[in-house]
């Protein structure tokens, strides 16, 4: 787990919370307010020392999303460019997980409610279907074709319209 | 709390929550997008959801499309849904700089004048698009911007375009070429009026003027004579590079001092630049610093 630096806030207390299947973690105060979740239960004075159960989700992300908040509570404000393009690069860096840990990220950034994670973790997602070809995606992310023949020639064919577009440079998607 | 749910389980993609999908998919070019919905019923579903078209205009910062405000119970048309994410998508190409080409004849509609051959294309208020003529100013290195354009989404989920009070339609020719014509305020029918029968008057403004590839301009031509003047089609070619990149931190668009236009053709013999008038000069190779200022005003 990442350690809080002097400047992640103004308050030191750490709050604890526990994973799913039961392990206890523990960050900043301001690493937990980027949870939308985890706020309003720090608002609503149920942070004890027992810690913050979370029912889904489970140890292995849970710890993830922890270095992720403490890292960025404790860059949040005043940044300078070299900061931010650290900020860029730990992010680039925290987001090269398998797609199991992808969909945990997912989920769980979802359910607690951290926006710049579920963002990071959409924008993979999203580079990684990039340029494949159906088939391509179903061997990508383990998708069973549930499709009958007559249903995928009627999806295809819904979807023509899409293909002919030719893809806009880039940096207009 | 000895359990695993999702974990364990391993979730895959589709058992991933709608929103999630949604906001994956309005990430998506419309080729990427479709080869997505193609791999299972589960994404093809979040695909085809009228909810796509309000999560794609999210991320464009958009406000909440029309057709798709809580204004009724029902639920939304999917037919309007679908119109309406093309027209997203359809809006969302058109983003950027574009060269005008010069006419081939006297138009005689709006400004002619060669300077104004940059017309830029950005967000506007209410979810429009808005296209502007950019004139290099006399003054210094100040830009002149003049409203072109507007594009918008109808109640049905249709793009519509308007110069002034004159319905125009857009049209791509593949993806860095569009042309601009005047239409009328339905624009798929356009088959319909070439069996309609038309006075040769626009039968021959049909065949005299240059057109976008498509077939059946001539109602578009009344329209542009009914207005009172005749508007030829417009041709725009997208600029590419007119954005300074990490790799390429000095390309982009210049624009050449009033006093010094004559070096616009001597750049562009050196550094194998795209010069394609005197007062705008574009910048493909980072020799030239891109100056921030020339497309702030």
């Amino acid at each position: 787990m990442a350690a809080a630096t002097d400047d992640a806030g103004d308050s030191n207390e750490m709050i604890r919370v526990v994973s799913s299947d039961g392990e206890h973690f523990e960050m900043p105060e301001a690493a937990a307010n980027l949870s939308l979740v985890l706020r309003h239960m720090i608002e609503d004075d149920c942070a004890d020392a027992a810690g913050i159960p979370l029912a889904v989700v489970a140890a292995k992300p849970l710890a993830k999303i922890v270095d992720y908040c403490t890292k960025h509570a404790a860059k949040s404000s005043g940044l300078t460019i070299e900061e931010a393009e650290e900020l860029k690069r730990f992010d680039a860096e925290f987001i090269e997980v398998d797609t199991d840990m992808l969909y945990d990220l997912l989920v769980a950034a979802d359910f607690m409610g951290v926006e710049g994670l579920s963002k990071l973790a959409v924008q993979r997602t999203a580079d990684l279907i990039k340029g494949k070809t159906p088939e391509q995606n179903r061997e990508t992310f383990g998708i069973v074709n549930d499709f009958t023949p007559e249903e995928e020639e009627e999806i295809c064919k819904e979807n023509e319209w899409a293909f002919q577009i030719t893809k806009p440079p880039s940096r207009l998607c | 709390m000895e359990t695993l749910p999702a974990a364990a389980a391993g979730t895959v993609l589709e058992d991933l929550p709608e929103d999630a999908l949604l906001a994956i998919l309005a990430l998506l070019a419309p080729p990427d997008a479709a080869a997505a919905a193609c791999a299972c019923r589960r994404l093809a579903a979040a695909a085809s959801s009228p909810s796509l078209p309000l999560a794609l205009a999210l991320r464009l910062g958009l406000p909440p499309p029309r057709p798709l405000l809580p204004g009724g119970p029902d639920s939304p048309d999917p037919a309007a849904a679908a119109r309406l994410l093309r027209s997203l998508y359809r809006l969302r190409r058109l983003l950027g700089l574009w060269r005008r080409l010069p006419s081939s004849g006297n138009s005689g509609y709006r400004s002619s004048s060669p300077s104004s051959s940059l017309a830029a294309f950005e967000w506007a208020p209410r979810g429009t698009l808005a296209a502007s003529l950019l004139a290099p100013s006399s003054r210094g290195l100040a830009v002149a911007k003049s409203p072109f354009m507007t594009l918008s989404i109808d109640e049905s989920g249709e793009t519509v375009a308007a110069m002034g009070d004159v319905p125009v339609c857009v049209n791509f020719v593949g993806n860095n070429h569009i042309v601009v014509e005047a239409t009328e305020a339905s624009g798929d029918d356009e088959d319909e009026a070439m069996e309609g029968g038309s006075p040769p008057e626009v039968m021959y403004m049909h065949f005299a003027n240059r057109r976008s590839p498509g077939a059946g301009r001539k109602r578009r031509s009344k329209q542009g004579r009914r207005r009172g003047r005749v508007m030829e089609a417009e041709h725009f070619v997208r600029i590419t590079d007119a954005e300074p990149t990490e790799a390429r931190p000095l390309q982009g668009l210049w624009k050449v001092l009033p006093l010094h236009t004559e070096i616009a053709p001597l750049l562009s013999h050196m550094v194998g630049s795209l010069a394609f008038s005197l007062e705008w000069f574009i910048v493909m190779i980072h020799y030239y610093s891109y100056h921030h200022g020339v497309l702030a005003e």
